[in-house]
């Protein structure tokens, strides 16, 4: 094939609901590593191989940033945006200037500091699903929770206003998407950054009383010199967001795929540590960022036995990786059980891997195991066919998702019931209501004698309630 | 020593205090078939309530004010006790048997009893008028914290005691940024917690993102524009942050008593029948001093829940005609978000620790020796541990260090084989024991 071949098929090709475009299996396995043309007539290398896409993303010689020649350019969308988007955050530089902005916002988002705030993430989980469940059936759970989980957490995390959640939310999507009008991209992109501008600057005058990422970022970064003022603006925007499109895409993505696998479904309910590999598959099924992985050769490189020459763009596709059947095994199934469930790279590889990982999962862990566990009847509200997703946007996913469920009957009441966790054998419900309670000869703890008592002894069982130190007694009201 | 045979005298029992300790109190005396006046006079305006959920549940708005109230007004009515509140007294009139409230209102008793409990220590280098320094004593002081909790980034914890180490933990499990200050080099010292117990509950604090400044105390703290704290400590660490917690221990309220003419030494000296050194005036719970097989001092105040309970009952029966003589093992519990501590005896004059279990599972009992005898066991997530060294130390058997060591051993064994269940010509063997029972062991009958 020669570097400049007229018979090149275009790209992007459509993609299906679940899977990406079939001609990538089939290049993957008649030529592995092929030209494509990109809608403004130039070419570019697209790799389909799992090996191939991870060499390509862990070698510097391949460059991410946008305005180096060759550079190969999604959609006129994309280029307005990548015009527009000046100074660049760190995602679109290269080392050692990548290294040192990055390293500015990793601490917030480390493993550590992220388990840390799990109680919390746990916490708004719970908080929406107390939402979604008193609103009643049916639910759009896209914007509903999927949207609103991210969103809370980035904000908190950035210090942004949660009110103004629309005004972000809905800028971000006309930024993203690719099939729509350039002109609504560049506008959406200033008003973004005007918008984090005009909160840099309210922030930069109370710097002494806030603790947030911006704030942090300004007096320990921006004052001192070590980054100007529209470089943080740069990074804050990315940060917000990657912080929330693509976790909301993420998790509505998964949810659909557990309801359409009812046993899998089933299988993490009954056991709940294998969250941890729904989150990877979903990772790996929906590869979201379904376009990521775009670069230049900023040298000659070789990968995978084929070189590619300085200033000609390439496509390592991270969809097109995670589908490879030489490291997944039917890889177009999604299956919690597979083996080497973690091979994907549905972050990226190399030093542009996500920053926002850990935060991503334990948002995705949190929100799998709760919703399941609370809403064990729930379900697509319309056929999956009618379901729309975002094809030809930067992230993929569904337009909204109309779930339903059957609400709980309430169950037949118990007059009273007892947390034992939280009973330090105290012995006051034994002399309250010694018909009822005892204790255990071994532990102290609280043992119930007649968990159906006759109404003569309601009376006692309040006084022990009321006299619990730990309030483990609960009378139904 | 007493003259209190059960004679009722007109004027009843008055009780300063509407906390836990005086609210038992009168239940009991009751339960006893007390006939006379029962009153009991407080400072605060809530009915008498549940404190220990406050620093837990309830600033974390798990339960709310009502759950926490002992018993409704209809209860006080049908009992016929009589419950005075927003009422401070502030004089005692030994000579002429009375109470004297700010205000003038005067309240005769035959039988005074002291259930006024501690207040807060405060700091002199913290200005506690400031907003956002924070005390947890009282309902009011919590759901104040309660509504503050709401909207804070970062607090300080000054002291880590049960008390702070509570509150932080239900800090951080909300995703605030907690920093403990802790005088001492290890935690909960006022309780004498064993080093090994401290590391474990440091330990998993850390694992809520707590931070912690061992060794070192506030120096100066200031508000900053907008409300914000701005603290130095004596060792040069600067901390800023919405909240600070004070909870350095406290001070018992003996005031009352010591200006009546009363013995007092930081607590209301009692005898074992929990009289003060006017035969006509007892008093129980956090405010009393007195002697106890299970402390390495002379004296000890104890404060817990077990203690005012216990000694409520215990001078219910001694106030209705049936002498009888405190000798309670003390008990604590600590819940610290997930972590349950709970200790059996008092670990001050600890020479030998023993630890069975696993620290790193934070599932562990350190059983504190003193020259040879077993004081205490500290427990971790060992619910069974602690039950049974409170029948150890209760029965006074002889544990050593190598009982312990020898973890295939049942502590258990080493007791002597139960007494029989109190009859109904109880001896005074079988009623002191079946006094202790009630304290909390086994015994569902009412005592």
């Amino acid at each position: 094939m020669s570097t400049n071949d007229p018979s090149a098929p275009a790209f992007p090709m459509a993609r299906c609901p679940f899977s990406p475009p079939p001609e990538y299996a089939k290049l993957r396995d008649e030529a592995p590593v092929s030209q494509v043309t990109m809608p403004d007539g130039g070419k570019a290398w697209l790799f389909t191989r799992h090996a191939d896409v991870k060499a390509v993303l862990s070698d510097n010689r391949f460059s991410t940033d946008s305005s180096k020649p060759g550079f190969p350019i999604l959609s006129p969308v994309r280029k307005a945006q990548l015009q527009s988007e000046t100074p660049k955050a760190f995602i679109r530089l290269d080392p050692p200037d990548h290294t040192k902005f990055r390293r500015m916002l990793t601490k917030d988002f480390m493993v550590s500091h992220i388990e840390a705030m799990r109680p919390k993430i746990e916490r708004i989980v719970n908080e929406l699903l107390d939402r979604m469940e008193a609103k009643g059936p049916p639910c759009n759970f896209y914007e509903d929770v999927a949207l609103a989980l991210p969103t809370v957490i980035i904000s908190d995390i950035l210090g942004v206003p949660y009110e103004d959640r629309v005004f972000f939310q809905e800028r971000s999507k006309d930024r993203l998407n690719y099939a729509g009008d350039p002109a609504a991209s560049v506008k959406a992109t200033q008003e973004l950054r005007e918008f984090i501008g005009k909160l840099y600057d309210e922030k930069l005058k109370d710097l002494g009383n806030r603790d947030d990422l911006i704030s942090r970022l300004i007096s320990s970064q921006v004052l001192p010199g070590h980054m100007t003022r529209a470089e943080a603006i740069a990074n804050i925007d990315l940060l917000l967001l990657a912080g929330h499109e693509t976790t909301s895409n993420q998790i509505s993505l998964g949810v659909l795929s557990l309801l359409l696998h009812p046993d899998q479904k089933e299988a993490l309910v009954k056991d709940s540590s294998l969250v941890k590999s729904v989150v990877e598959e979903s990772l790996r099924f929906h590869t979201i960022l379904h376009f990521q992985g775009v670069r230049v050769a900023v040298e000659d490189v070789e990968v995978g036995g084929h070189l590619i020459r300085k200033g000609e763009g390439v496509l390592a596709l991270l969809n097109a990786a995670n589908r490879d059947p030489s490291v997944f095994s039917s890889p177009d199934e999604f299956n919690i059980h597979r083996d080497g469930i973690r091979q994907h790279v549905a972050f990226g590889f190399g030093v542009h891997q996500c920053l926002g990982q850990p935060l991503a999962r334990v948002e995705l862990q949190t929100i799998f195991t709760a919703l399941f566990q609370r809403f064990p009847s729930l379900s697509l509200a319309v056929p999956v066919e009618k379901l729309e997703f975002n094809q030809g946007a930067a992230v993929y996913g569904v337009k909204s998702l109309p779930l339903t469920w059957t609400p709980k009957t309430p169950k037949p009441k118990r007059f009273f019931s007892v947390d034992v966790s939280k009973c330090v054998g105290g012995g006051q419900c034994v002399v309250a209501a010694p018909k009822i309670f005892s204790q255990s000869e071994d532990d102290g703890l609280v043992q119930i004698l007649d968990d159906n008592p006759p109404p003569s002894e309601y009376e006692a069982i309040r006084e022990a309630a009321r006299l619990c130190p730990v309030l483990c007694i609960h009378v139904d009201k | 020593m007493t003259q209190i045979e059960g004679i009722t005298l007109e004027e009843g029992t008055l009780i300063v205090g509407t906390g836990q300790a005086g609210f038992q109190l009168a239940g009991f005396l009751r339960d006893e078939g007390y006939a006379a006046r029962i009153r009991i006079v407080g400072d605060e305006v809530d009915l008498p309530y549940q404190r220990p959920p406050l620093s837990k549940a309830y600033i974390n708005g798990e339960c709310d004010a009502a759950q926490l109230t002992f018993q409704s007004r209809d209860w006080y009515g049908k009992r016929n006790i009589e419950l005075v509140l927003g009422t401070r007294i502030h004089r005692i009139d030994r000579e002429h048997q009375y109470a004297e409230a700010v205000g003038g209102a005067r309240f005769s008793y035959s039988r005074l009893v002291f259930a006024s409990g501690a207040r807060n220590r405060h700091l002199p280098s913290v200005d506690s008028s400031l907003s956002a320094v924070i005390n947890l004593r009282t309902l009011a002081d919590a759901s104040a914290i309660r509504d503050k909790l709401m909207d804070v980034r970062d607090v300080v914890v000054i002291g880590g005691g049960f008390l702070g180490l509570e509150f932080a933990a239900v800090a951080a499990a909300r995703g605030i940024r907690v920093t403990v200050v802790e005088a001492l080099t290890t935690l909960m010292g006022g309780r004498a917690v064993s080093a090994q117990v401290s590391d474990v509950v440091r330990r998993y604090h850390e694992s809520l993102g707590v931070s912690f400044l061992f060794g070192t105390s506030i120096r100066t703290l200031h508000e900053l524009h907008g409300g914000r704290l701005d603290m130095a400590t004596h060792d040069g660490h600067r901390l800023q942050a919405d909240l600070a917690l004070v909870s350095v221990g406290v001070i018992a309220n003996e005031e009352l008593a010591h200006q009546a003419g009363l013995k007092t030494n930081a607590g209301i000296v009692v005898d074992e029948f929990l009289s003060t050194s006017e035969p006509t005036i007892a008093a129980i719970g956090d405010c009393v001093l007195l002697k106890s097989r299970f402390s390495s001092d002379d004296f000890c105040r104890i404060e817990s829940v077990q203690n005012a309970v216990d000694q409520a009952r215990c001078l219910a029966k001694t106030l209705t005609g049936q002498p009888t003589a405190y000798d309670a093992v003390p008990w604590f519990w600590s819940d610290q978000g997930g972590l349950k501590l709970q200790i059996a005896g008092i670990s001050a004059g600890t020479d030998t620790t023993v630890i069975r279990g696993n620290p790193t599972e934070r599932r562990m009992s350190a059983y504190c020796f003193r020259s040879g005898r077993l004081i205490a066991v500290e427990s971790v997530a060992r619910p069974g541990d602690h039950m049974i060294a409170r029948r150890l130390l209760s029965a006074g058997t002889h544990v050593t260090p190598a009982h312990v060591k020898d973890e295939s051993l049942d502590l258990k064994s080493l007791l002597a084989p139960r007494a029989p269940k109190p009859d109904a010509q109880p001896t005074d063997e079988t009623l002191r024991s079946s006094r202790l029972i009630a304290s909390g062991v086994d015994n569902p009958e009412r005592v």
